[in-house]
């Protein structure tokens, strides 16, 4: 039956993504049911061509999803879910290449008025993208009245998957937002102290263990980002790779943070002079202050690490059921 | 006003799958409209699946596929005029369908409309 399993998938796909489930369960109990009646009568398992000339009337994939959609009027259901799919990505793709811009514009030292503009673009990004996709797709639409569809074959539909995806779209979008940020925010840290210290930047600053981690943590962020944007953009092919890399990076955190606590320089220093050598001893508190908060980072990365590892490990992967 | 108007005249083949291309059109709006009725009808004194129903129908020579029944269904039940219920038969789990209230009330409605249509075709035609 795994003609039936795949034509089910490709169908699942391409339905509304609130109703997948409901549909796809009614529709594989019918053409399951339609299979063991068969065998019944046939005593024997049907063969490829069988289950190939069950599948043909219902018609391809794409065809059978449309069905259960509405019909709109600019792009019709046929073509509906590959426009939705393309403007998502289109529109993720855009958003990310504007804030790196901006990021660089910030980092070339432009004023921020410079960096506010350039992220005031996005919008205008936005609108070119879903004008120019839509336009495409309504041309397309328009063509395909005069096209005579294509002849299908159930034979040539895509092979199951052998894994679901470990992460959601929802979710990987989402880390994806997360790794922009920190990236942006580490690229601008050694120029703009403040970010990390606030008002206290005014006396506090970064020592020379920033230089010898700054490196390692810059390129784990910017590989986290990449990954993170494949994965948003196709949680079944890159989902989970990005599980394994968030393992990966927490691994180098652990690095890190293990460095940092055995460095005999201190990473953050008081700039002001007359600071230094008070009663109180500031520096020494923050720098009792960071090792306790390096610690805690420690602590709490190794328990996610372990978590991740046998959540990965223990279920390698379920198969998938439509 | 003159016009001129060029006429393309088609081979006979061509002209041939032109027609059958239409009455193809044709037939199938015809039987749109006549399949919401069916089922309906078929609903209204007894429970079916979906498989249940399209060999009901398939019995009284009103073939009706999948991809068309399936969504037709669900239609109707998001209409209000189906109710559907999963439940376990014969070691698998179907998806039950029933006529609604009301269901009952539009069915009456679409009848009366059938014989008033059928009834006005028999004359003309």
């Amino acid at each position: 039956m795994e003609l039936i399993e795949r034509y089910l998938h490709a169908v699942r796909h391409l339905l509304p993504r609130g109703q997948q489930d409901d549909i796809i369960r009614e529709l594989g109990e019918d053409l399951r049911g339609q299979v063991e009646a068969r065998q019944e009568d046939l005593g024997r398992s049907l063969t490829l061509e069988e289950q190939e000339a069950l599948l043909l009337p219902l018609g391809h994939p794409a065809v059978m999803a449309a069905r259960y959609r509405k019909h709109s009027h600019l792009i019709g259901p046929l073509l509906l879910p590959y426009y939705v799919r393309t403007l998502e990505i289109a529109l993720l793709v855009g958003t990310v290449v504007q804030v790196l811009a901006a990021a660089v514009t910030m980092v070339s030292g432009a004023e921020p008025a410079a960096v506010f503009r350039s992220l005031g673009n996005l919008p205008g990004v936005a609108v070119t993208i879903l004008g120019w996709v839509t336009l495409a797709f309504v041309a397309f639409e328009y063509a395909l009245r005069y096209v005579t569809p294509p002849t299908w074959s159930p034979r040539a539909l895509p092979p199951l998957p052998a894994r679901e995806p470990t992460v959601s779209r929802r979710q990987a979008i989402g880390d994806l937002i997360g790794h922009v940020l920190f990236v942006t925010w580490w690229v601008l840290l050694p120029s703009r102290p403040m970010l990390a210290f606030g008002p206290a930047a005014a006396f506090l600053g970064f020592g020379s263990p920033l230089g010898v981690i700054y490196l390692p943590v810059l390129l784990t962020g910017v590989a986290s980002l990449l990954i993170g944007l494949l994965a948003a953009v196709s949680p079944v092919a890159w989902g989970r790779a990005a599980s394994w890399w968030r393992v990966a990076s927490q691994c180098v955190t652990c690095v890190v943070a293990a460095w940092l606590l055995r460095a005999d320089q201190a990473l953050v220093v008081i700039t002001d002079a007359s600071l230094v050598g008070q009663p109180g001893d500031v520096q020494q508190s923050i720098a009792v202050a960071l090792r306790i908060g390096t610690v805690v980072v420690l602590v709490i990365t190794v328990v996610e690490i372990v978590k991740s590892l046998r959540k990965l490990l223990r279920q390698p992967g379920k198969p998938v059921t439509v | 006003m003159l016009h001129t108007v060029t006429r393309i005249t088609p081979t006979p083949a061509r002209g041939a799958q032109a027609l059958d291309e239409r009455l193809d059109g044709f037939r199938l709006e015809l039987r749109r409209g006549c399949l919401v009725l069916a089922v309906l009808a078929t609903l209204r004194d007894q429970e079916h699946y979906g498989y249940t129903l399209r060999k009901t129908l398939a019995l009284d020579h009103l073939d009706i596929d999948e991809g068309t029944l399936y969504p037709l269904l669900r239609r109707l039940e998001t209409q209000g005029l189906l109710v559907s219920e999963w439940r376990d038969e014969d070691k698998r789990s179907k998806r039950f369908y029933r006529l609604s209230a009301d269901g009952a009330v539009a069915l009456r409605q679409l009848v009366g409309e059938w014989q008033a249509l059928t009834a006005s075709l028999q004359r003309i035609v």
